[in-house]
């Protein structure tokens, strides 16, 4: 009988001390009391300035103790729920859940491997194929549609993908008009407003812009979320050498800046408004000028986040399974296996981007399906080496001893299905077989799986009862655009 | 002016805790002396009986704890390696990485005609002459298996002949038999100058495989007393697969493992105490489906990290693998296991990570690979750098300066910090659509063979000392003839 | 009914349940034959199929070989034919081995336990073995095929030297000879005066079902 007994459950990552973490938290207050931010919105301003802060113009110097009071409020867990109660996902420390990325201009068509625009029907196909894959454990839509009335892409999107998969939704819209519509629809699915509240099912995105600015929409945005206490991922996208220093511990200064403004702001709306922190913490590409998706600085800088997030207590969004590749190639391969796989090692919470190409400009669902057998791979190793009696298995060595074999032993049976992960599409056929069978590449392997799941996976049923809800509320947004448009034109 | 502390200048990252690792240990520890191990081998088996193992009729040898504590003690927990020119660049030990390649594989892709053929001299010369050239790859094993030799049994001259001229770098090489060892170190000593020289600058270390499970054939003990009596690191890698040759959950392969590489231990320091030994294994898994023996399973990483916190826990230098994969063409899934294997096998802090370059579980030796994997390596070491926290870092004085929705591109700031934070790479395309699409649409495949030709074309590797080759020859030629003489 | 019990015993590898269901099928009256064709290699067929199409583990199929022999050892003693042989129970004999100087055997030992499990007789006389045990061993056993196996380039030319020496024994054209092996491939067994190799033990299994086809085929 053993005692005193420390194992890791899991492997062990870290990439800042608790040291430097508290220099990084010493310099976010810093920056916010010394160098403050610009916040474009006159409510949020008037409720900072009653609550302490220094406002001049636009400009807003946060005192330290509002932000500890606002990371004092601010829930270090929370649950999100899969619509139809199925399962839920868990906002806290070390809980990782990995899922695709938001709202890009154009699409690889799945069947003709074309470039083109993303279209109202992909947002569909995107979250059917995401329900099916174990791995991927929330959706954004990979596409901004352009086939629907052009302000209500955002809410079409989202009716599209929650009534496509129970998994929970991380949201986006243009404007607050759009994030209330946007809001009733997960109502509506949830079976009414006093059920979201205690089951929320989806979670709202919105971005600050670097450097240190907090823009009107996104304002809107998070206190609205803070309101009706939907979890807000209020982060920045930074650029290193660009909008941000060009050193790690500056760009993650600002990022943190920049959340922590939304922070504070949501916290003096409503005192424990579920909150997310983090960002897509990248450099610029010093010879293209491109937003890098596919470098070691994202990987860096997002673990270093996350590692803020853990010593601040609040739940971190990073980034994962992007790239810089045109197509799916290698190059995408292991691009986001570096960084789904470093973003999983380190913890972050809701790591987001899976299925971004083409340096963000491309959704690819083929790359989501890759990802997720990267991420089955991911999720084996974070699982850890157990070190017990039973798999130490020292009676086992003896009973087969040198020169035998573990074959028959009752001991691999019993083992093996827990120990060795099953991988879906890497190929381990011997080459003859392996050519056999088509000598088909990954990629090819993929996109068999992509156009498979596209066919065959239908989705969660939806009950009529909310369909009908959800189309109520499109017609009145169209209604109210068409208001609108009709007001300007009299103008 | 900050005083108390405490940074992390690179990454941590660990698999198994502090009582887990001495678990592994004295579980290897009671495999020694309760199950022990087969000893094919006369002058092994008589050190044994000569010491207080205990040995029976069938080779089987059961060792004392005691006895394997202080072959750990007395062996030395650093080991330096040397370029051709005496450049002592690869310092083994804890959490000093190096990567190199794998050796012996019997396939390659024929470069003109893409058809899967054996290995031949040249092709391990170019080989050398690739890892020569790219800047990441820090040691050379022959990564194929040289065929067009005159006979099988003294493959190994011809093989080292090549590698030596095409590379300056350390080698890791692998010899059929004690002769072919011997042969291989009087060669490596025409270029040395001496067997005291190449004590204190080793320019190889020997790959020596027992068989899994705990068992020692007489080829490699022989050549493990061989090094041991001329002082020549020696790297004792099993090589077993979960639920086939070692048991199916991963504390077992690695108890087990450890036990077989400590047995070589053992016998080493019996026969030289403090002699350079490395331990290792390639610890992986069989796919229950297909019996393949997994290169690029994620278990392999995972198990080979583990070891590797062992290895950290005795302070000795470890042998691991990564850059390797299952796939069997250059596609995504290579990409996928390279990426993983080399980073955990990185952040694990393993002393040489070999087998990079290995496509088809193994048998491909493939140099479009080695050049893929060169950039993942540059990616994971960048990786490892870390986050660097200190005043200038934080830069809040220069954010002060840009102030909100200011820009940083143009600040002096960014100019004295991008060449050193950032990661430049040689292969991935971060061109817009509209370049790439004009460009020829390039996968990194196309990058890769392109970097590769350009290599091949042009790269020339220092030659040999004028009369070494000449010499060299002659103990090859000598070896043949001998072969030829006892083959009749 | 039973006997499709001990098909699914041996699918689900239940090797305590079988034993009953063997013993209460002799009960029944079913002739041993019959319990071993239509129930355990009515069994195997499925576990062979499921195998190569990637739908059961190997320790799976391993186990189900573990039922069939549980089953044999009770049926062993009433099958027994008419000229003393158990040639009724076994689709024929395999002799097995890793050539000489090679101490690598799982894919062997994989191979072999395949083959028992497809209803062969395999007689593995292990590792290491010079041409001349093979020799010893076929005129020993008379299977109608020898399987050898080799990892390593260096032993890898014992295969052929011990098809030569099946030769001069006079024994070679009684057997067909399988290889297997990483680095064992068609150019290779076309050197070496091998009929066939399989890539795994799948393949091993497929060959060797085939070769004793082959051997039925011309017989009659």
């Amino acid at each position: 009988m053993r005692t005193n007994l420390t194992s890791n459950k899991t492997t062990q990552f870290q990439i800042l001390s608790e040291d430097q973490c508290e220099a990084i938290y010493h310099n976010i207050l810093e920056v916010m009391q010394r160098t403050g931010v610009d916040v474009y919105h006159e409510e949020a301003r008037k409720m900072l300035k009653e609550a302490g802060a220094h406002v001049d113009g636009v400009r807003v110097y946060i005192p330290p103790f509002m932000v500890k009071e606002a990371i004092a409020l601010v829930p270090d867990n929370f649950i999100v729920h899969h619509w139809d109660g199925s399962d839920v996902i868990r906002l806290r420390k070390n809980e990782v859940y990995p899922g695709t990325g938001p709202s890009m201009p154009n699409y690889i068509d799945p069947y003709t491997e074309e470039r083109r625009l993303f279209l109202r029907k992909d947002s569909a196909d995107v979250a059917r194929v995401c329900d099916a894959l174990p791995n991927i454990l929330f959706v954004e839509g990979l596409g901004s549609i352009s086939d629907t009335t052009g302000d209500l892409a955002d809410l079409y999107e989202f009716v599209e993908l929650i009534t496509h998969t129970t998994k929970p939704i991380a949201a986006w819209s243009f404007n607050r008009q759009s994030c209330e519509s946007i809001y009733k629809v997960a109502v509506a699915m949830a079976g009414g407003e006093e059920e979201f509240q205690r089951k929320p099912n989806f979670m709202f995105y919105m971005e600050p812009i670097p450097p240190l600015v907090s823009n009107e929409e996104s304002v809107d945005k998070v206190l609205f979320c803070a309101e009706k206490h939907i979890p807000a991922i209020f982060t920045p996208c930074c650029m290193g050498g660009g909008t941000e220093p060009a050193t790690f511990a500056g760009v993650i200064t600002n990022a943190a800046v920049e959340s922590l403004t939304g922070l504070v702001i949501a916290q003096l709306k409503r005192r424990g408004a579920p909150f997310i922190m983090g960002g897509v913490l990248t450099v610029m590409d010093m010879l293209t000028s491109t937003y890098i998706y596919g470098g070691p600085e994202l990987s860096i800088m997002c673990a270093g986040i996350t590692d803020m997030g853990k010593y601040l207590d609040i739940p971190v969004f990073s980034t994962g399974g992007c790239t810089d590749a045109k197509i799916t190639e290698p190059q995408a391969a292991l691009e986001g296996a570096m960084s789904n796989y470093t973003a999983v090692l380190s913890g972050g919470n809701i790591i987001h981007d899976t299925g971004y190409s083409e340096s963000g400009l491309t959704g690819n669902l083929f790359n989501v399906v890759m990802n997720n057998e990267i991420l089955g791979m991911a999720f084996r190793i974070t699982r850890g080496v157990e070190v017990n009696e039973d798999s130490m298995a020292i009676d086992v060595i003896e009973q087969v001893g040198p020169q035998g074999h573990y074959l028959l032993h009752e001991h691999t049976d019993k083992t093996f299905r827990t120990e060795m992960w099953e991988p879906e599409l890497l190929n381990r056929l011997p080459i003859e077989e392996w050519k056999n069978a088509g000598a088909k590449t990954l990629g090819d392997k993929v996109k068999e799986k992509t156009r498979y799941l596209l066919e065959n996976h239908k989705g969660p049923e939806v009950p009529e009862s909310a369909r009908k809800e959800i189309e109520n509320i499109l017609q009145e947004a169209e209604d109210r655009v068409a208001r609108e448009k009709a007001a300007k034109q009299e103008r | 002016m900050q005083v108390n502390q405490v940074h992390y200048s690179t990454p941590q990252f660990s698999v198994l805790s502090q009582d887990e690792r001495e678990m592994i240990f004295k579980g290897a520890l009671e495999v020694m002396e309760r199950v022990g191990g087969r000893f094919f081998n006369e002058e092994a088996l008589e050190l044994f009986r000569n010491s207080d193992a205990q040995v029976t009729e069938d080779n089987l040898v059961k060792i004392p704890s005691w006895m394997t504590i202080q072959a750990i003690n007395d062996a030395p927990n650093t080991i330096t390696l040397c370029s051709r020119d005496g450049e002592r660049n690869v310092h083994l030990g804890k959490n000093q990485v190096y990567f190199g390649t794998g050796s012996d594989c019997p396939f390659i892709y024929d470069r003109n005609s893409g058809e899967r053929r054996r290995y031949t001299c040249e092709d391990v010369y170019n080989a050398a002459r690739v890892v020569d050239s790219l800047p990441n790859l820090d040691f050379f094993m022959s990564l194929g298996l040289a065929s067009d030799v005159p006979h099988d049994e003294t493959y190994d001259r011809h093989q080292f002949f090549s590698m030596v001229r095409g590379t300056k770098k350390p080698l890791v090489v692998t010899a059929v038999d004690k002769e072919g060892l011997h042969d291989l170190y009087q060669m490596e000593l025409l270029l040395t100058g001496s067997e005291d020289e190449f004590r204190l600058n080793p320019r190889f270390a020997v790959y020596i495989e027992p068989s899994s499970p705990l068992a020692h054939s007489n080829e490699c003990l022989e050549k493990l007393l061989f090094c041991a009596e001329n002082s020549i690191p020696a790297i004792y890698t099993p090589c077993p697969s979960a639920g086939a040759t070692a048991p199916a959950s991963i504390a077992g392969m690695l108890i087990q493992t450890l036990a077989e590489s400590l047995q070589g231990l053992v016998l080493s320091h019996l026969k030289k105490p403090g002699m350079p030994f490395i331990m290792g294994g390639v610890v992986t898994i069989m796919d229950m489906k297909t019996s393949n023996y997994c290169y690029g399973a994620p278990e392999m990483s995972l198990a080979s990290a583990a070891l590797t916190d062992v290895s950290k826990y005795l302070d000795l230098p470890m042998f691991s693998t990564a850059g390797c994969s299952d796939a069997r063409v250059l596609d995504e899934q290579a990409a996928i296991e390279a990426q993983i294997s080399i980073e955990t096998a990185f952040l694990s802090g393993a002393s040489l990570v070999h087998d990079i370059g290995y496509l088809d579980s193994g048998l491909n030796g493939s140099l479009e690979m080695l050049v893929l994997c060169n950039e993942i390596i540059g990616m994971v070491k960048h990786l490892g750098k870390g986050i660097t926290v200190d005043e200038d870092h934080l830069a809040a004085d220069l954010i002060d300066q840009v102030g909100p929705g200011g820009n940083f591109l143009t600040t002096s700031h960014t100019f004295d910090h991008y060449k050193n934070e950032f990661f430049f790479p040689k292969l991935l395309d971060r061109h817009n659509v509209e370049t790439w699409a004009a460009q020829g649409k390039n996968t990194i495949v196309d990058h890769v063979n392109k970097s590769l030709d350009q290599i091949l074309s042009t790269y020339e590797p220092e030659p040999l000392p004028d009369g070494v080759e000449k010499k060299m020859k002659e103990i090859i030629e000598k070896a043949d003839k001998k072969m030829e003489q006892k083959k009749g | 009914m039973i006997l499709k019990k001990i098909s699914q015993a041996v699918i689900e590898g239940d090797v305590e349940g079988v034993k009953e269901m063997a013993n209460q099928g002799l009960e029944e009256g079913i002739t041993p034959q019959q319990l071993l064709d239509d129930g355990v290699l009515a069994g195997m067929e499925v576990v062979g199929e499921r195998f190569k199409n990637f739908d059961m583990y190997i320790p799976e199929v391993l186990k189900s070989a573990r039922v069939m022999h549980t089953v044999m050892d009770i049926l062993r003693p009433k099958l027994v034919s008419s000229d003393g042989g158990e040639s009724s129970s076994s689709k024929g004999t395999v002799v097995l081995g890793t050539v000489e100087g090679d101490m690598h055997d799982i894919g062997k030992n994989l191979v072999s336990l395949m083959l028992e499990g497809a209803g062969f007789k395999v007689v593995d006389i292990g590792i290491d073995q010079s041409p001349k045990s093979f020799v010893e061993a076929v005129e020993k056993e008379k299977p109608q095929i020898v399987g050898m196996s080799a990892l390593l380039t260096t032993t890898a030319p014992k295969i052929g030297e011990t098809v030569e020496a099946l030769k001069e024994a006079g024994v070679r054209d009684s057997v067909k000879i399988m290889a297997g092996g990483a680095v064992i491939d068609q150019a290779f067994v076309d050197e070496n005066g091998v009929d066939a190799y399989g890539p795994s033990a799948t393949a091993a299994m497929d060959i060797a079902q085939q070769f004793v086809n082959e051997v039925k085929q011309n017989a009659s």
